[in-house]
């Protein structure tokens, strides 16, 4: 017996409107039904696993898979847009590529190297909505930060990591907040993106409008 | 009135080929596009552009700046528009607030009759008897005070907040700020100017509007900025504060933005001072940079016959200034000896304009309401004549527009040689150039405002040395009393709220010796334009009352926002942040009732339909304590602890032994703090030699993992500490039936012998990895299950589903509180204030005081010896409805206060009213009588009995209860 996984932010995704599928073995809305075309976009990537290395063998265990090491607050990519990002001294955030999602790597705890599923949600958020949009919810001033950086602040008062995304096909936003704030900042932001003409996008379609960059240096 | 609209000026702001239509109190007029309303109205020969406030008297363009709201009018959609600084819009309608029956009518006016009547404090003072009447008089007053009307039928509009990070703000596009940010154009800095006009340029544009050099260099700093592509201007916007970490809110047509920089230069100039005299609020009496701003900018000239009243050079200059513009300028009055201003004096002459010094105005005398003369009052020697004029302007001097300064937290001292308070010690990064520094001729603000940026350089480079800075002027530039009180009253110090020197007069009298009190009890400087015109004027009139210095006297505090910003720029989001449960749809889908908790929102009762709530919760508790209840605690805080040092830093953490804590066991602790104070509680589990897991109070998870966090940082422990609160779900599930439920769905043996009480486990529940705990807070066999946030809600619905054969049952908060309370089990925060130790709560068996090292031990080895108090419990046989017995009841002994209710409820189980009390020590024994006091008073009698209420030994908690099938 294996009980469904859902998406934080499922219930945003009405079934007259997306096709409801798992990814990853969670459930969200994987693609709208019919693409509307949206000046800003908001998606929802939560199913793609995420596992937290912490404790003094979780660089050696990165190593040994052959992952690379990210300093501290930095994504350092693999496997195409995989990224172990550096969290804390000793705490590497271990993030699937999308498109492996399915086939994610297992790791196990060992003596000293603790090994946890980490949960949030990931959503991606673009267009030209963004920049007014986390000027005002976001007390931090994002432009002093390198894309692929990892940036610990608040967003309308929930705790997020945001990272800059420097893709081929225009820059956006990643942000990843826990499952608890997720109904309340992805309702926000599903709002404030409809105030911009936006539309919220399914998995596949964010897959779609934004595929492996290859462009990237 | 004919129309007044000069000639084409040089360099003036209106755009002649496009005229707009607009209406004024129902007369149609026209003016140009770029005009402001009040230009536009001179312009078309309105005496008359509003009505005061307490008074209703007669009211025209003052400051023409901003400084004073003389001219306040209303639209259809907009109430209080600031006509100084508004742009006219095509066929837009116009009237003034705070008229009844229309400006040139206004019934209002009847109101000056009682002025007599109406001193300052007058509503302090009146009103009070019969006190029946106090609703009319607040009705009345308030209906007759406030200004513009809201439209409450528009739709809403909602303005932007934005936030930006530059390198130098430059508040002020004067000749200092103009200076200052041509000086930044080639570095590699973001810089912002902001300004509140319209065009840069500030006094450039009329003040030294005929000076060649003055344009030049005006025009080529507008070159440089606009070719700047790093420096992005704010126009016809103001800076409204001044915050923490240099952080200033601009406010623009379009909305708030927040600057936040590393350096702010403050070249916002001085605010023009009016002479108090008889009558020096008619229409025609203005400020002579006013008037300036009115011919160069907008081509309007205030008057045909005009007056100058002066108390330094610039009213020479603002003379000679507007004669050149073609006015008829008939006299100069100084109140000094015009021999002193030097040359000055001799050109005045030379041009034709009558000289006459050592003299005031002693009062300005009208006709319909506008000026058509002014009395003189020679300060000595023989009496004046009348001057007969339709324009009186007063140049005695200058206040620094230094309220963002004074937010800043900068020093300042008054100048006696310049008549004006500088600055003399700025808080870092922060630089003030120009007049608000004291520094008045043109080439010395433009060689300050350099050097502010060259500071303002240096400082972005870490450099420490002082820099050299332009000497302040030494010219007295502002008349140290320009006050001439009237025995006929009606000389104005503020003009926002008609206060006058006679008010002034009585708050001295009355004692309000202190210039904050002073304008509290006057309300001086409390309107619009927050003292701009008026405070340096009060101040010095308190200052001369008491013989005392202006620099003895000070100012009032200075405090955001600089102009009254609209309250559609103030009004944001409503951001109120609340987390969910993963099963938080589950919940409602039961009917539940919720429960605040923090950012949290809990299940406080489960009511099926229109249940009773009283059956519903009976209904819980029943299905808890006879069969098997579920219950969503995913709001515990829930912390990782892993790491070579991990048992040392709970160690020193908690004060409980955790050394002896093996693995696959779990441990009640309680966290006190350095004071020996309880401060949160929780399970702490072991999971390997360097593996823990703890869980902490909803209420206190953000602080327990901080303080652990702490101890970490502190001790350079070798430890990952990681918050996992709202990423774990939780799921108790208690009741003789647990195990009915559970073993079928888990893949480890959940019997007695296999998981004892307090155990954890690893394993999968329905196939989603799980930890499990052994615990008993509601006092029942029971498993707490922690397992990832995605598969809850899915687990949820299962689990009911599964227990559905045992009569499983949700439960709320209410019902989990009742269990506990008669298991007697301690909920900190409720049963624990703020200094409640261990050993007071009978939490004694939590503390290990043989341990080398903990948070809070000294405090505890000291505290342990003699507890003041101890929490009790009690029953009594109090059982109305109407008035309960509740928590925070306090218990009464001999008319002393002796304790508090902390917990309380009825329980089934003991068939009567049970509680937990704190009470000082000597009350707390078993079997005293207790009194406490209800709500309304009375006295209900209680009895100090043992705890806990129900099942004494822990059988049913430890037994291998549950009838696995």
């Amino acid at each position: 017996m294996s009980l469904a996984r859902v998406s934080p932010v499922l219930r945003f995704f009405a079934p007259e409107v997306f096709e409801i599928g798992e990814i990853a073995g969670m459930r969200t809305g994987i693609k709208r039904k019919v693409l509307t075309p949206g000046a800003s976009f908001l998606a929802d990537l939560s199913p793609v696993p995420r596992t937290l290395l912490a404790g003094p063998g979780a660089a050696a265990a990165l190593t040994a898979q052959g992952l690379p090491l990210p300093a501290l607050l930095q994504s350092a990519p693999y496997a195409g847009e995989g990224a172990v990002v550096g969290l804390e001294r000793e705490q590497f955030l271990v993030i699937a590529p999308r498109r492996g999602a399915e086939t994610a790597q297992a790791w196990t705890s060992s003596a000293d190297c603790l090994v946890l599923d980490y949960e949030c949600l990931e959503a991606a958020l673009g267009g030209p909505a963004v920049a007014s949009l986390f000027a005002e919810l976001c007390p931090i001033d994002l432009a002093q930060f390198a894309p692929d950086a990892w940036i610990p602040t608040l967003l309308a008062g929930c705790e997020v990591f945001l990272r800059r995304v420097a893709h081929s096909r225009g820059a956006h936003f990643r942000l990843c907040c826990s499952p608890a704030e997720a109904g309340y900042l992805f309702g926000l932001l599903y709002r404030l993106v409809q105030e911009q003409a936006g539309v919220l996008l399914g998995f596949n379609d964010y897959l779609t409008a934004y595929p492996v960059d290859e462009e990237r240096p | 009135m004919p129309a007044r609209r000069l000639g084409p000026q040089p360099g003036e702001w209106i755009d002649r080929s496009r005229r707009l239509d607009f209406e004024f109190e129902g007369r149609a007029h026209q003016g140009f596009a770029g005009d402001v309303i009040s230009s536009a109205l001179l312009a078309a020969g309105e005496p008359v552009l509003g009505r005061s406030f307490k008074y209703h008297r007669p009211r025209s363009v003052l400051s023409f700046a901003n400084h004073d709201t003389n001219v306040l009018l209303q639209t259809a959609t907009r109430p209080n528009i600031r006509a100084d600084v508004e742009p006219l819009v095509a066929n837009e309608r116009y009237r003034a607030v705070n008229t009844i029956g229309g400006l040139r009518r206004d019934w209002g006016r009847l109101i000056e009759a009682l002025a007599p009547v109406l001193p300052a404090g007058f509503y302090y003072k009146a009103f009070h008897r019969p006190r029946a009447m106090f609703p009319y008089w607040e009705r009345l007053i308030r209906h007759l005070t406030g200004l513009g009307a809201v439209n409450t039928d528009l739709s809403t509009t909602r303005l932007p907040l934005r936030r930006v990070n530059c390198d130098v703000l430059i508040i002020g596009g004067g000749p200092a700020g103009l200076a200052a940010a041509t000086t930044l154009a080639g570095q590699p800095l973001e810089v912002i100017l902001v300004d509140e006009n319209f065009r840069l340029g500030g006094s450039l544009d009329y003040a030294h509007g005929r000076d060649e050099h003055a344009r030049q260099f005006q025009q080529a700093a507008l070159t440089a900025i606009g070719s700047a592509n790093r420096i992005s201007v704010y126009r016809d916007a103001y800076a409204a504060g001044f915050y923490a970490e240099r952080e200033v809110p601009v406010v623009t047509r379009e909305g708030i933005t927040r600057v936040e920089a590393r350096v702010v230069i403050v070249a916002t100039g001085v605010i023009e001072q009016p002479a108090v005299f008889r009558n020096n609020d008619l229409p025609g009496v203005m400020l002579a940079s006013g008037a300036q701003r009115l011919v160069h900018r907008y081509a309007v000239a205030p008057f045909t016959h005009g007056v100058v009243l002066t108390g330094n050079v610039d009213g020479y200059h603002a003379a000679l200034d507007l004669q050149a513009a073609g006015l008829t300028i008939n006299a100069i009055v100084d109140l000094a000896e015009p021999a002193t201003r030097g040359a000055l004096a001799d050109t005045v002459t030379a041009r034709g304009i009558r000289l006459i010094g050592n003299a005031t105005v002693r009062e300005a005398r009208g006709s319909r309401g506008v000026l058509t003369g002014v009395d003189l009052a020679p300060h000595k020697g023989p009496p004046l004549p009348h001057l007969a004029c339709d324009g009186l302007l007063l140049s005695v001097g200058w206040a620094p527009a230094a309220q963002l300064l004074h937010q800043a937290r900068t020093r300042f001292e008054f100048d006696t040689n310049l008549g004006q308070s500088v600055p003399v010690e700025l808080p870092p990064g922060v630089f003030a150039a120009g007049r608000v520094n004291g520094i008045f001729e043109l080439d010395a603000r433009i060689a300050d405002g350099r050097a502010a940026a060259a500071a303002s350089l240096r400082y972005l480079a870490g450099e420490t040395a002082r820099s050299e800075r332009p000497a302040r002027s030494s010219e007295l530039h502002s008349h140290p009393y320009p006050l001439y009180p009237h025995a006929k009253k009606k000389h104005f110090v503020d003009f926002d709220e008609d206060i006058q020197l006679s008010d002034l007069n009585v708050a001295c009298r009355e004692g309000f010796d202190n210039v904050e009190l002073l304008k509290r009890y006057t309300t001086n400087g409390m309107g619009p334009s927050q003292g701009k015109h008026s405070n340096l004027n009060a101040a010095r009139f308190l200052a001369n009352y008491h013989g005392q210095s202006l620099a003895t006297v000070g100012t009032t505090t200075a405090r955001p926002f600089y102009h009254p910003v609209p309250m559609k720029m103030l009004a944001g989001r409503r951001l109120r942040v609340h987390w969910d449960t993963p099963m938080q749809a589950q919940h409602a889908g039961l009917n539940a009732e919720w429960l605040s908790a923090g950012h949290w929102s809990r299940p406080r009762v489960y009511r099926a339909g229109k249940q009773d709530e009283r059956a519903a919760l009976r209904a819980e508790y029943t299905a808890v304590r006879e069969r098997v209840g579920i219950i969503d605690v995913s709001t515990l805080g829930k912390i990782e602890v892993f790491g070579p040092d991990a048992l040392t830093l709970l160690n020193l953490s908690y004060p409980a032994a955790i050394d002896k804590l093996g693995i696959g066991m779990t441990r009640y602790v309680v966290m006190v703090d350095q004071r020996g104070t309880v401060s949160d509680d929780g399970v702490l589990a072991r999971f390997g030699e360097n593996h823990f897991y703890l869980t902490a109070g909803t209420g206190h998870a953000a602080a327990t993992f901080r303080q652990i966090k702490q101890i970490a940082a502190l001790y350079r422990l070798n430890v990952q500490v990681i918050e996992r609160t709202r990423q774990v779900a939780a799921i108790n599930v208690a009741g003789v039936a647990v195990r009915a439920v559970l073993q079928p769905l888990a893949d480890i043996d959940l019997s007695q012998s296999a998981f004892p009480y307090l155990g954890v486990r690893e394993g999968r529940i329905a196939g989603v990895p799980a930890r499990l705990m052994r615990v008993g807070f509601v006092g029942e066999a029971g498993f707490e299950i922690h397992l990832p946030s995605a598969a809850a809600a899915s687990l949820w619905t299962t689990l009911i589903t599964q227990g559905r054969p045992h009569g499983i049952q949700p439960f709320g908060v209410d019902t989990q509180r009742l269990l506990r309370l008669e298991k007697g089990h301690v909920i900190v925060g409720q049963d624990t204030d703020g200094v409640t130790t261990p050993f007071e709560a009978n939490l004694a068996f939590t503390v290990r005081l043989s341990k080398p090292q903990f948070l809070g031990k000294a405090a505890l080895e000291l505290l342990s010896k003699n507890p003041a108090r101890v929490l009790v419990g009690f029953s009594t046989d109090h059982q109305d409805e109407a008035m309960p017995l509740a928590e925070s009841h306090l218990v009464i002994h001999a008319e002393e206060i002796i304790g508090r209710v902390t917990s309380v409820g009825f329980s089934p189980h003991a068939g009567k009213v049970v509680g937990l009390a704190m009470l000082d020590r000597p009350h707390g024994e078993l079997g005293s009588q207790l009194n406490i006091r209800l709500s309304n008073g009375a006295i209900v009698p209680a009895t100090v009995v043992k705890t806990p209420f129900y099942d004494p030994d822990n059988l049913r908690q430890t037994a291998a209860a549950g009838n696995v099938a």
